[in-house]
C-alpha cells in the first residue's frame, strides 16, 4: 500500500465556532491505481490533499506515504518527501514567472542533489544539452504533454492550459510514487483534458499512484475508483457509476 | 533536441540571480537605494578620516609655539597652517631683532610670505616662503629627511602639489628655479608652497617685478620678514611670552599673535563639529534607507507569495526558501555597495585637492590600507543591510502553512 490515509481531521475555527474541514477521513491507495475524489467547492477536498503531502497539520488521524509516518517527519525529511515521492499539481497557475518552461520542468530535480536516491546526481553542467539527463527527460514530458515548442517560453506567454500541462510535466519530473493533482483539467478544452488524462493514467499503469481531485466529468472514466467528499466526509462512490 | 552547449541548470542556488536579472526595474531601484547608502557612508568616512590625517600632518609641522605677525595679519597667517589662500605681508620696518630679545624665548627665527600669481607650475597661486636657515627650527628638521645640504641662493624646495619639470626646475615669474627636493603630503597649504632662503627673496621679488606686479616695494626686499616664529623657553607659555614682547614697546602691543597650539585646537573644534554633523547625516540617510529597503521587500512578500508556496510544494525546505531571499538581498547588498564605492571614489580621490581648498581645514588622503579597509568595511555594511532589510520577509514567508498562502485569492 503506498498510500494510508487513516481518520483524518482537521478542525477550524470560523467566527468562534470549530468545525471539521476533514471529518475522520480514511482511504488507501495502492501503486498502480488512479483514484478520484469529486465533490462541491468547499467540502474540504483541497485540505485533505494538503494534510497527505505535510503542507498542513491533521487535527488528528494519520497518513502514511510509502511506509513512512507524515505527521512525525522534520521540515528537511518532509520536503524530501515533496520532492522525491509526491508530485503535486496545484489548482492555481503556480510557475515560476522569472524561469522559462523548460526550467520551471527541471526544477524540483535540482532540489536535493546529493540524495543517494536521486537519479539526478550528474554533473551540474554537462558537456552539452543533449547529454543532461533532467533536461532530456524534462523534454520527453513536455513531448508527451504537447508542448515542447514552449520549453524557452516564459510562463506570462502561455494559455491556461498549456500553464497546466506544464505543471503536470514540472510534477513528474522526478519519477514520483504518488502524483496528487488538484483539478489537472480545471481549465482545459476537451482535447486538453485528453492528452493531461491518458498522460495521469499512463503513469499510474506505470506504477505510481494518482490521487485526483476533480470536477471533471470527462476525467472520471479514467480513474479506478470515485470517492465523493460531502462536508468533510468521504464515501466510495459506486465505480460503474462515474458521472458527477 | 539539438546538441548545443548545455546552459548551467537553475537550482535553488543560482535562483536569487535569476530572479534579479528577471526583475530589473526593482534591481535597479534597490540596487540605487544601497548605492545611496554606500555613497554617503564611504563618501562620509574617507572625507572624516582625510580631515583627521590632515590635522594630525598639521600638528607634526608647526613647530613653533608662537607667530608673531604685523598688524591686522594674523588670519592670512592662520591660513597658512591650515589650509587657507597664499598671501603676502610683511613688516615695514625691523622688528624681528628686538621681539626676539624678549623674555622666555628659546628660539626665534623669521620667515617671508609671498603670494605668487598663477604659475605654470601649479593649479593655483603658489605661497613662496622664506626662511632663514641659519636660524630655522621650524622647516628645517621637516626638510631634513628629504634635503641635508644648506639651501644655496637661488635654489628652492617644494609642497607635493607643485608640479616640477622633468629637469628639476620650477618656472616662477618668467624664470626658472631649481628645485632641490619635493616634500611630502601634508594635506595643508604647505604643499602648494615654495621654500627658499631669505637670500633668494630679492631675486624673487625682482623677479615678479619684471614679468608682473612687484611683490613687495623694493625697499623692503632685502630686510622683509612677514613673521617671527618663536619656540618659548621651558617654563613658559606663549601667552606669558606674548606679553613680554607687548612690554618691549608700547607700539608692539598693535601686533599680531598666532598661537598655533590654538590653530590647531580650533581647527580641530571646525574638524569635529563638522564630522559631527557627517555623522547624524549619514545615520540619518542610513535610517531612511534601511526604512525604504524593509518596506520594498516587505510589501515583495505578498508579490510573493505564491512563488513561495510554489517551491515548498516542489519540496523546498525552508532553509532553501530563507537562502533565495537572502542571497537575493544580499547581492543587492553587495552590487549597491561595490558601485557606491566606486561612485564615490571617483570624486574623492581625484578631486582630493580641491576638497582640502573648499573645506579650508587641512586635507591628507589616508593611506592605501586604510582606503581598502574602509572600502571593505563599506561593502560589508551595504550587504548586512541589505540582508536586514529582508528578514521581515523571511519570518512571514517561515510559516507553516504554505499551501493555504498559494490558494489565496484564487
Amino acid at each position: 500500500m503506498l498510500l494510508d490515509v487513516n481518520d483524518l481531521t482537521r478542525e477550524f475555527i470560523r467566527r468562534g465556532k470549530t468545525f471539521a474541514a476533514v471529518d475522520h477521513v480514511s482511504l488507501t491507495l495502492d501503486s498502480g491505481q488512479l483514484l478520484a475524489i469529486v465533490g462541491r467547492s468547499g467540502n474540504g477536498k483541497s485540505t485533505l490533499l494538503n494534510m497527505i503531502c505535510g503542507l498542513l497539520r491533521p487535527t488528528s488521524g494519520t497518513v502514511t506515504i510509502d511506509g513512512v509516518r507524515v505527521d512525525v517527519l522534520n521540515d528537511r525529511e518532509l520536503s524530501r518527501l515533496r520532492n522525491r515521492t509526491i508530485g503535486f499539481v496545484t489548482q492555481g497557475q503556480t510557475l515560476l514567472a522569472n524561469l522559462t518552461v523548460i526550467d520551471n520542468v527541471m526544477l524540483p530535480a535540482t532540489f536535493f542533489p546529493a540524495d543517494p536516491a536521486s537519479h539526478t546526481i550528474l554533473d551540474p553542467r554537462p558537456a552539452s544539452t543533449s547529454d543532461d539527463p533532467i533536461r532530456v527527460r524534462a523534454m520527453a514530458l513536455l513531448e508527451s504533454l504537447g508542448v515542447a515548442d514552449l520549453a524557452e517560453s516564459y510562463p506570462r506567454e502561455l494559455s491556461g492550459g498549456e500553464m497546466r500541462r506544464v505543471s503536470i510535466a514540472r510534477a513528474l519530473i522526478n519519477e514520483p510514487k504518488l502524483v496528487i493533482a488538484d483539478e489537472p483539467t480545471g481549465d482545459l478544452d476537451a482535447q486538453s483534458t485528453e492528452i493531461v488524462m491518458r498522460l495521469l493514467r499512463r503513469v499510474a499503469d506505470d506504477g505510481a499512484a494518482v490521487l485526483m481531485v476533480t470536477h471533471d466529468a470527462d476525467a472520471l472514466p479514467y480513474a479506478d475508483r470515485v470517492y465523493t467528499m460531502d462536508a468533510g466526509r468521504l464515501a466510495e462512490r459506486d465505480t460503474a457509476n462515474h458521472g458527477v | 533536441m539539438s546538441d548545443s552547449p548545455a546552459r548551467r541548470r537553475i537550482t535553488p542556488a543560482s535562483l536569487p540571480i535569476e530572479n534579479l536579472r528577471r526583475r530589473p526595474f526593482r534591481t535597479t531601484a534597490l540596487t540605487v537605494v544601497v548605492t545611496i547608502l554606500s555613497v554617503a557612508f564611504f563618501g562620509g568616512s574617507m572625507l572624516t578620516l582625510n580631515l583627521k590625517e590632515g590635522l594630525a600632518s598639521m600638528e607634526r609641522r608647526l613647530g613653533a609655539d608662537l607667530m608673531v605677525v604685523p598688524q591686522a595679519t594674523s588670519s592670512k597667517a592662520e591660513a597658512l597652517l591650515t589650509n587657507g589662500n597664499p598671501s603676502t605681508f610683511y613688516f615695514t620696518r625691523d622688528v624681528a631683532g628686538q621681539v626676539s630679545k624678549a623674555d622666555g624665548i628659546a628660539e626665534a627665527t623669521s620667515q617671508t610670505y609671498i603670494a605668487s600669481l598663477a604659475a605654470a607650475c601649479c593649479d593655483e597661486k603658489l605661497q613662496i616662503i622664506g626662511f632663514n636657515p641659519s636660524t630655522d627650527f621650524v622647516i628645517e628638521p621637516w626638510v631634513a629627511s628629504q634635503y641635508d645640504k644648506t639651501l644655496q641662493r637661488g635654489e628652492m624646495i617644494v609642497g607635493a602639489s607643485v608640479n616640477v619639470s622633468v629637469d628639476g626646475t620650477v618656472e616662477l615669474y618668467g624664470r626658472t628655479w631649481p628645485v632641490v627636493a619635493q616634500l611630502a603630503n601634508t594635506g595643508t597649504s604647505l604643499d602648494n608652497s615654495a621654500f627658499i632662503s631669505n637670500d633668494t627673496v630679492p631675486q624673487m621679488v625682482e623677479a615678479s617685478a619684471r614679468v608682473s606686479h612687484r611683490a613687495m616695494p623694493k625697499e623692503y626686499a632685502d630686510t622683509a620678514v612677514s613673521s617671527v616664529l618663536i619656540k618659548v623657553k621651558e617654563g613658559y607659555d606663549a601667552q606669558t611670552v606674548a606679553e613680554n614682547i607687548k612690554r618691549l614697546n608700547p607700539e608692539f602691543a598693535s601686533l599680531g599673535f598666532v598661537y598655533p597650539g590654538g590653530v590647531t585646537a580650533s581647527t580641530k573644534t571646525s574638524l569635529d563639529t563638522l564630522t559631527g554633523y557627517l555623522a547624524v547625516f549619514i545615520t540619518a540617510l542610513w535610517i531612511m534607507g534601511l526604512i525604504v529597503l524593509l518596506a520594498v521587500f516587505g510589501s515583495s512578500v505578498n508579490e510573493r507569495k505564491k512563488e513561495f508556496a510554489s517551491l515548498r510544494i516542489m519540496g523546498a525546505t525552508r532553509g532553501m526558501l530563507v537562502g533565495i531571499i537572502i542571497r537575493e538581498s544580499a547581492m543587492i547588498g553587495l552590487f549597491g555597495g561595490v558601485i557606491g564605492v566606486l561612485a564615490s571614489s571617483l570624486f574623492i580621490f581625484p578631486f582630493s585637492g580641491y576638497i582640502g581648498n573648499r573645506l579650508q581645514l587641512p586635507y591628507l588622503q589616508v593611506g592605501l590600507p586604510a582606503i581598502l579597509a574602509m572600502m571593505a568595511i563599506t561593502i560589508v555594511l551595504a550587504t548586512l543591510v541589505g540582508m536586514a532589510a529582508s528578514v521581515l520577509c523571511v519570518v512571514r514567508l517561515g510559516r507553516p502553512e504554505a499551501y493555504l498562502t498559494l490558494r489565496e485569492g484564487e
